[in-house]
């Protein structure tokens, strides 16, 4: 008897896990703090996006963060989270203040964001962080936008960390 | 032994008068029929689950919409309810593979989802989930497939840990030592034990690889692996576990040893002095144990784990450790007539012979000689092993008439 129920139990927990982790793509939107993002405007072919399998690769300008803005080790490893604090500027557009490995503070018009580490480009003096946006899965609806030019992009970010790209515009 | 084997020899038993026609009966009723169904099930089991897996790779089933949510969710419940059904009222066999099925569609659904909606994780949290739930199916059906499955997902949990995020999950190692241990150390038997030893060493490897360290901290891992092992009071599980820590040290001083022959990498290693001090405890605590279970002649498995890099010609020094250990298990696979013994030291023997040729004639012979003349090599080496392989069980023989 213990087994029949432990068995719907762990049912409804699979049920449970695979719906909330759908579910919650959804109330990124309805529960999202909203930002707009930067794509900054191509330097000769450098940035166009490309597209694979429908998929549209995008590289933001909180992607690249400045040296003296950086205040992870230098032991950090591929792949290791970072914390990044974005801060609005007068612009209406989130730029990054300062990331590190240990967690950040936020104040308000502040947000942080979790981030996977990349590389960094010692000759221009910049670390590469990743923060899972950089790939639009639905790249080919935004066929239409002009790749030369910059792109303002929104994202919700859900008190639960996720982030999910609501509009993109030219 | 096979049935049919069993009765045959069983009747000329009851013609010598050894035993009577109805112990024979009775002790072919100890032995089942083989459910031949068996293997068509696990082949069925393995073409489907392969099937789901290729559907999800599909281009219907990435695309981010809640109906391939809910199509999973009734995947995995219609084929765990069937698997139930026929679990109770039919064949339990039949109900296993499609609870199995219903396992694989909610670890590979939960991937996807993951993978569709871009959620971001910062740890193989899915496979761990995946990973429990294994574990409680296995608590409800106590079906060794559920078990070897499980405990495949959460190695490969731990190696994805270790490959997406350059870290050692102690999540899933807990998992393991905890929640597996406990089935394999109360269902005792041989299968469970290799499955849940190969899974600790590569959980090992994962630990020294993503943690950065020196390589050789692997020898001290496999140590404590050996040590902790030859300490259970379960035989199968003794037996199992000290092989496959045996094996992993020894498959790793192969590995070793081409490793340290180049000076390149010989001169990028750093000696530290935490490393000596620890395995110095750990050999003399093994040696105590030892010599306090009155096992001094297993203290030749030692010989694998001496921590060769810090000598000078490691790669030859490594070479005679393994010669050395091979040799003398043969040897004492003979004196004691104890066949396993024999067999593992002689597959021990012939890889480092192996790995001595290779070692030494790589570069300096024409290949397909190289090839041949290892061949050869091995022909002759099988040859005079299996000699005395027959001389033992002659005299053997002998002994008993």
């Amino acid at each position: 008897m213990m087994k029949r129920i432990l068995f719907y139990s762990i049912l409804v927990i699979q049920v449970v896990v695979v719906g909330v982790i759908g579910w919650q793509y959804y109330l990124v939107e309805d529960f999202g703090m909203e930002i707009k993002l930067l794509r900054e405007k191509p330097e000769l072919g450098k940035y166009v996006p490309y597209y694979e399998y429908g998929n549209m690769h995008v590289d933001y300008e909180i992607n690249a963060i400045d040296e003296d803005k950086w205040e992870a080790p230098d032991s950090i490893h591929y792949k290791e989270k970072v914390y990044v604090l974005l801060e609005e500027g007068d612009d209406g557009i989130y730029h990054v203040v300062r990331a590190s490995d240990k967690k950040l503070e936020e104040d308000s018009g502040q947000v942080v964001l979790k981030a996977r580490y990349r590389y960094s480009a010692d000759h221009i003096k910049k670390y590469y962080v990743d923060y899972g946006i950089e790939d639009i899965r639905n790249g080919e609806d935004y066929r239409y936008l002009d790749a030369e030019k910059q792109w303002i992009v929104t994202v919700k970010i859900a008190p639960w960390g996720q982030k999910r790209i609501i509009n993109i515009e030219n | 032994m096979n049935k049919n084997k069993l009765s045959e020899e069983g009747k000329k038993w009851v013609a010598k008068d050894i035993i009577t026609d109805d112990q024979l009966e009775q002790i072919l009723g100890l032995y089942k029929k083989k459910d031949a169904n068996y293997i068509i099930i696990l082949f069925a089991v393995l073409l489907t689950g392969i099937g789901i897996l290729t559907f999800i790779m599909s281009d219907w089933a990435r695309v981010p919409h809640f109906s391939r949510v809910l199509v999973i969710i009734g995947a995995f419940i219609g084929l765990y309810m069937v698997g139930d059904f026929l679990h109770r009222k039919r064949s339990e066999l039949m109900g296993i593979s499609f609870i199995i099925l219903g396992y694989i569609v909610f670890g590979a659904g939960m991937l996807l989802t993951i993978s569709i909606y871009s959620v971001e994780i910062y740890s193989a949290w899915p496979f761990i989930i995946w990973s429990l739930v294994g574990l409680a199916l296995y608590f409800v059906y106590e079906h060794k497939l559920i078990f070897v499955l499980g405990m495949i997902v959460t190695t490969v949990g731990q190696f994805y840990n270790g490959l997406e995020f350059g870290s050692f999950n102690w999540i899933i190692w807990i998992v393991l030592l905890v929640g597996y241990l406990h089935f394999v150390y109360h269902h005792a038997n041989y299968l469970f034990g290799y499955l849940f030893g190969i899974s600790i060493s590569l959980q090992m490897i994962v630990l020294v690889m993503a943690n950065q360290q020196e390589y050789y901290w692997l020898v001290l891992y496999f140590l404590i692996f050996y040590l902790v092992a030859g300490l259970l009071p379960k035989e199968s599980l003794k037996i199992s576990l000290k092989y496959t820590s045996l094996i992993s040290i020894f498959i790793f001083s192969m590995y070793e040893t081409f490793f340290l022959q180049e000076e390149f990498w010989h001169g990028n290693i750093e000696h530290q002095l935490s490393f000596i001090i620890l395995w110095g405890v750990l050999i003399v605590a093994g040696l105590i144990i030892k010599i306090r279970t009155k096992n001094t002649i297993e203290t030749i498995d030692l010989l694998l784990f001496l921590p060769i890099f810090y000598l000078p010609f490691s790669s030859l020094v490594s070479l005679i450790s393994m010669f050395l250990f091979s040799l003398l298990w043969l040897l004492i696979g003979y004196r004691k007539e104890d066949n396993e013994k024999v067999l593992l030291g002689t597959v021990a023997f012939l890889l480092t012979t192996f790995t001595a040729y290779i070692q030494f004639a790589w570069d300096a012979m024409n290949k397909s000689l190289f090839f041949l003349v290892g061949g050869l090599l091995l022909f002759i080496l099988s040859f005079f092993l299996e000699r005395q392989r027959r001389s033992m069980l002659e005299t053997n023989k002998g002994g008993e008439e």
